[in-house]
């Protein structure tokens, strides 16, 4: 072996090497970067859930198991070497899942009751600020809540403050302009659940003011979901 | 002499018929005058004892129908005539049942006591109610409650009261006391009764079927067969899982969630209902007036025109009791004739003039009307929206976990048979 040829192995050498090291990543053999050994009982939240969504697949037998589309965020590649292969560990995996949404959908309660708290507060602020001014101006006058102090065309105060007040945080009618409905109302194909109800309701609804918030009410929506998508 | 006497006699008879005619107009228009006793202030029945926990029955109230007569919903004219108008009825349904709610509630006999949207079955009691009449001077209900196995407590049964007038005097008193809380306190008092009816079994039954229906509604492959039928109809529980039973953990897990939303929906119920208290009552009292003042025209109007005509008729009609000789006689039946005439007349303006004011009156409860459901309006589409876009995501929940429990089902068995039903006793 001349030097010339030292030379030679030694500069292909790296390029041999490097062309060793693409082989594992498309056999499986490779150690993988998440930590993951092949065959062990995956805990992990995104693979967990694609691999649910394979066994779902696969254990369809009476059309009512379906892939599991909700909040499925895995990055894929994993899961080929991760898939549980007995019957307790598949059960195991759809517990997680299920116990997964139980999670998301109990934050998704939890704001909810959140949001509800704090308007009632501040509906109840509202309350004792308006009694406190009523009180201050003279104590006669209005009722709370007086039905003759409110009617439409009277007195520029009227009106519920604390609707308002919920309404602006939900921005359904906010600019309070001509309230003239928005005339690009989507063609409603790809509505969910909610939105269809939405969009049945306005449908069905005679009464024109109550049908144009409720087409805000879903065009709101609408635009939340794809906002979120 | 004798003639005389006979004039004098004739003067006095008309004298007397006019008389007992002025009576009459008294007394008539006396009748139609409302006499406001004041009512007994009912409270329901307290639970005196603690309830074991197995046996603390929770009680759903389901938003009442508002009922709207699907005949003349679109004709304005005659839902007024029936004082029905549509948005507050659509605010009655949920305003209501939220006071029925809270009568329950502070009973302390029931576990939890929620209103619910339509759709919810699998509690241990279900109350529904049909609006017949809302007015600020008059409820009238029909109200059913039927437990979980099947079983009827209120079987349509109608519950109707006048106003309590003293919750009406002041703002403090409105909100101290609702002015129908008797027609809440009888419904209270007759779920009570059904409970008391029941035994302790019965009651722990109660509890056990609406657990395991839900549960088979939720995972029917893990839980059929539980329930059956008896031959009367009602489910029976015919076996019970066993403690420890990773279905039915799971169930339960999903029950518990179900309970929240049932919650935050109950929530939302609350603050619409809390929002729309004093706007509500206020209505109430000023078209309970209203109405009574419409009320009592129409009748006053009624009254005087009739009257009024028949006085009229009978000072033309009504054939002369005096001789042709007797000028006395005449003199004072002419007069009388005379008097009636007019009187009529003016009774009948006056009748007329009454129904005016009747009208005016129907206009005022109207607008009252119209002014309450301006305020109502917005909230109730906001309290609509939130509603269903909860049990909108929750429905969507279910299905999802409806189906992960049958993937779960076929993993642990190896099968994935077909959906049972309830099955009657003995098949």
């Amino acid at each position: 072996m001349t030097a010339k040829d030292i030379a030679l192995i030694s500069l292909m050498l790296p390029f041999a090497l490097a062309g060793c090291g693409t082989i594992p990543s498309t056999d499986g053999g490779s150690t993988s970067t998440s930590g993951r050994s092949a065959g062990g009982i995956i805990m992990g939240g995104g693979t967990s859930r694609d691999t649910s969504r394979d066994l779902t697949n696969d254990t369809s037998t009476g059309g009512d198991t379906r892939s599991d589309r909700k909040g499925s965020s895995s990055d894929g590649n994993d899961s080929s070497s991760a898939e549980p292969t007995t019957a307790d560990e598949r059960s195991g995996t759809l517990s997680k899942t299920l116990d997964d949404s139980l999670g998301e959908f109990d934050k998704t309660l939890e704001e909810e009751q959140q949001r509800t708290a704090a308007e009632r507060d501040a509906r109840a602020a509202n309350r004792t600020a308006t009694a406190s001014t009523q009180d201050s101006a003279g104590g006669i006058g209005r009722r709370e809540g007086d039905l003759r102090s409110e009617r439409p065309g009277q007195s520029g105060s009227g009106g519920n403050p604390d609707t308002s007040g919920d309404r602006q945080d939900r921005g359904v009618v906010a600019g309070g302009g001509s309230g003239a409905p928005d005339r690009s109302i989507p063609s409603g194909e790809d509505d969910d659940i909610v939105a269809r109800r939405l969009r049945r309701a306005a449908e069905q609804e005679t009464d024109p003011e109550l049908k144009e918030k409720l087409w805000k009410e879903y065009m709101e929506y609408k635009r939340n979901v794809q906002g979120r998508g | 002499m004798f003639r005389a006497e006979a004039d004098v006699l004739s003067s006095h008879r008309i004298l007397r018929a006019l008389s007992f005619a002025a009576l009459a107009v008294t007394v008539l228009v006396g009748c139609v005058v409302n006499e406001t006793r004041p009512l007994p202030k009912l409270e329901a029945v307290q639970a005196k004892q603690q309830i074991a926990e197995a046996e603390l029955l929770d009680v759903a109230v389901q938003a009442f129908d508002a009922n709207i007569p699907e005949a003349i919903k679109d004709n304005e004219e005659a839902l007024d005539k029936r004082r029905i108008y549509p948005d507050v009825r659509k605010a009655e349904s949920r305003l209501l049942a939220n006071r029925l709610k809270t009568t329950l509630e502070t009973s302390g006999q029931w576990g939890a006591v929620r209103v619910v949207p339509e759709g919810v079955r699998f509690v241990d009691i279900l109350v529904s109610g049909k609006i017949l009449e809302s007015t600020g001077g008059r409820l009238e209900l029909e109200v059913r409650a039927v437990d979980s196995v099947g079983r009827i407590w209120i079987d349509d049964k109608i519950y109707a009261g006048d106003a309590d007038l003293g919750s009406y005097k002041t703002d403090a008193a409105m909100r101290a006391r609702d002015p129908f809380k008797n027609v809440y306190v009888q419904i209270a008092d007759d779920l009570l009764e059904a409970r008391e009816r029941l035994t302790t079994i019965d009651r722990r039954d109660i509890r056990q079927v609406a657990a395991l229906r839900f549960a088979e509604d939720l995972d029917p492959r893990s839980f059929g067969g539980y329930l059956v039928r008896d031959k009367d109809g009602f489910i029976k529980v015919s076996r019970l899982p066993a403690s420890g039973d990773p279905a039915l953990e799971r169930v339960e897990k999903i029950r518990e969630r179900d309970a929240v939303v049932i919650d935050t929906l109950d929530g939302y119920n609350e603050q619409f209902s809390e929002g729309l208290s004093d706007p509500y009552a206020s209505y109430r009292r000023t078209s309970r007036e209203a109405i009574e003042k419409e009320d009592k025209a129409r009748a006053q109007a009624t009254t005087r025109t009739v009257l009024g005509a028949a006085a009229v008729l009978a000072s033309i009609f009504v054939s002369s009791q005096c001789s042709g000789s007797d000028y006395n006689c005449q003199r004072i039946e002419d007069a009388v004739r005379y008097g009636g005439g007019i009187g009529g007349v003016a009774a009948v303006m006056s009748g007329i003039k009454k129904f005016e004011d009747a009208k005016t009156a129907a206009q005022e409860v109207k607008e009252l009307a119209r002014s309450f459901e301006n305020e109502a309006g917005s909230q109730i589409v906001e309290f609509e929206g939130r509603s269903l876009k909860l049990v909108g995501t929750a429905e969507e929940q279910y299905r999802e976990w409806r189906r992960l429990l049958a993937a779960i089902y076929a993993e642990e068995t190896g099968v994935a048979p077909a959906a049972p039903r309830i099955s009657p006793a003995g098949s």
